[in-house]
């Protein structure tokens, strides 16, 4: 059922499509476009989505967007987007982005503007796209960095608030700003369950994120040949509950690095989270640590193998209970430009980045992953 | 006078290209060309209301426009960023040879834009002739063609100009 609803909603989108590259073509002031993207998990071990031991289909992303220039300076962008991802989506369509972006300050090297509205929040190289299966370099994202399976992906994605950016040119290279003020959002149930875990999550009635701030400076050299950036974030998660109020501060810190060469990608992320945890029942600082290495080979122009290593440690003071490793090998194929069918295959030790919801046991510490995914776009 | 000092075949098809006048230059003709003249090159190529010299544009101005951080020309008017497909050999080569980055990173950059909405990507076009078309008619337009060997670009822009009421600037001269 949730198969043939998933292809409605691609037969929809390849209409749209049709219409769509009519609109774009006639002139550049308005752009539609969108994506389609279906999975199929199989897995060994844990559930990865959906009841994925048994093989599931209960991976699809969809969206489409509109980029409109309403004046030289003022530009609209709008992206509504459903999303089903076992227990931790349910397919709700949500609006992604909204947003009125003016480019206050143009000259000939630099620029400044602000975006007002639902933004992206740039964090690490691939969180403002991170639905895309076009624009990640494998089906599931770097569990390590960007965090997937554990409910903190719905509060790094978006921001409800204003966007500063900026960036300066040289010859060779260009350097950019983004700072996102966002504003105090309340958080879902199934976030809560994910992010806590579902006894703790039933003891809280009620939690907001408060005021997120997020920042990325990030340097190109010689045409994107070399790109370096680093993000910050830092939030504050207040919950009310049965037995009072309880309160989580985190401080995010990634580095990213990134050689881009003919047919060659190398990139490198390390995350560090620190999180203060303050509840009725005591205190807990914790420190997770988390980084991967990956590197992409173009095997042809359409044909791309991606091999990464991640490591995760969700609590750096006993770094040998709390760590997890994930091998992940793939491969994206585009038989035209607007499709790619991609299959990787992922292999992880210790349970990061698994998500809870979509178990009822305790997690074994061994999962093996098929993923195989269908992208069209347009 | 360059009719008579060209092949004969080149002469024909410069002929065809001045009697269609319309600047639509077939592209057919640039293959022929490449095997029987040197190498053609590929020029930027801007529509005249954005009030640019292409050939001013730097190294660092190509890559601000082409990856969409800069926005407008300075006479404020909107800059509309037109190219052909990824896989084209002619995309490849613009990249490669005048932006200096690789396909692949540019369209990296396009995607982010799509898909965070944080900018218009380029206006991909199905040929180069359509390229050339939408740039001659769209204000603003900015893009790129094969242009010839010196002799013949001379030929082809005095033509052109002559034709194209709303000529296109920045040829190689």
């Amino acid at each position: 059922m949730r198969l043939l609803s998933n292809l409605v909603a691609a037969a929809l989108a390849l209409s749209a499509s049709s219409f769509c590259s009519a609109l774009s073509y006639i002139d550049n002031d308005l752009q539609i476009h969108g994506f389609f993207s279906q999975g199929y998990l199989l897995s060994d071990g844990n559930n990865f989505y959906g009841n994925s031991q048994r093989g599931t289909t209960d991976f699809m992303e969809a969206a489409v967007n509109a980029n409109y220039r309403a004046s030289p300076k003022l530009n609209l962008a709008a992206q509504i987007i459903t999303r089903d991802a076992g227990t931790s989506d349910n397919g709700d369509v949500k609006i992604d982005f909204l947003f009125a972006d003016y480019k206050a300050i143009e000259n000939e090297l630099s620029g400044l503007g602000f975006r007002l509205g639902r933004v992206r929040n740039s964090f690490g190289f691939y969180n403002d796209t991170r639905d895309v299966l076009f624009t990640r370099p494998t089906i599931l994202m770097p569990q390590s960095v960007y965090f997937e399976g554990n409910g903190l992906r719905e509060i790094l994605f978006a921001s409800d608030g204003a966007q500063l950016y900026s960036y300066w040119d040289a010859e060779e290279n260009t350097t950019s700003l983004s700072v996102t003020f966002g504003r105090t959002k309340s958080l879902s149930a199934d976030i809560v369950s994910n992010l806590f875990g579902r006894t703790a999550a039933s003891f809280i009635d009620h939690a907001n994120v408060r005021n997120p701030i997020y920042a990325q400076l990030s340097h190109s050299r010689d045409g994107g040949t070399s790109k370096y950036a680093i993000s910050t974030v830092n939030m504050q998660l207040e919950g009310q509950g049965s037995f009072g109020d309880i309160a989580l501060s985190a401080n995010g810190y990634v580095l990213s690095a990134q050689k881009n060469l003919a047919k060659w990608t190398f990139t490198a992320e390390y995350s560090l989270f620190t999180t203060d945890f303050r509840s009725a029942f005591g205190n807990q600082s914790l420190d997770l640590e988390s980084a991967y290495v990956q590197s992409q080979y173009r095997l042809a122009q359409n044909i791309v193998l991606t091999g990464r290593y991640e490591m995760s440690i969700n609590d750096k003071s006993r770094p040998n209970q709390s760590d997890s490793h994930h091998l992940v090998a793939g491969i994206n194929w585009a038989p035209a430009p607007q499709w790619m069918i991609a299959a990787d295959i992922y292999g992880i030790r210790g349970t990061n980045g698994i998500p809870h919801t979509d178990h009822n046991d305790p997690l074994t510490e061994r999962t093996e992953i098929l993923a195989i995914m269908v992208g069209f776009r347009f | 006078m360059y009719l008579k000092l060209l092949p004969r075949p080149t002469a024909r098809i410069l002929g065809k290209i001045i009697l269609i006048g319309a600047g639509v230059i077939s592209p057919i003709t640039s293959s022929v060309w490449a095997e029987q003249s040197p190498a053609p090159t590929i020029t930027v190529f801007a529509n005249a209301s954005s009030g640019v010299n292409v050939d001013e544009l730097t190294l660092g101005n190509l890559r601000a426009i082409f990856s969409v951080r800069k926005r407008s020309w300075d006479n404020d008017l909107p800059i509309k960023v037109f190219v052909l497909a990824d896989q084209e050999p002619l995309h490849q080569k613009f990249c490669k040879t005048i932006l200096k980055i690789y396909p692949y990173v540019l369209r990296e950059q396009w995607d982010r834009l799509t898909f965070s909405g944080t900018g218009i990507p380029p206006t991909v076009v199905g040929s180069e002739e359509q390229l050339r078309q939408a740039i001659a008619n769209t204000p603003g337009a900015i893009g790129y063609v094969m242009s010839q060997p010196k002799i013949l670009v001379n030929s082809i822009d005095t033509h052109y100009r002559l034709f194209v009421s709303n000529s296109p600037v920045g040829g190689e001269e």
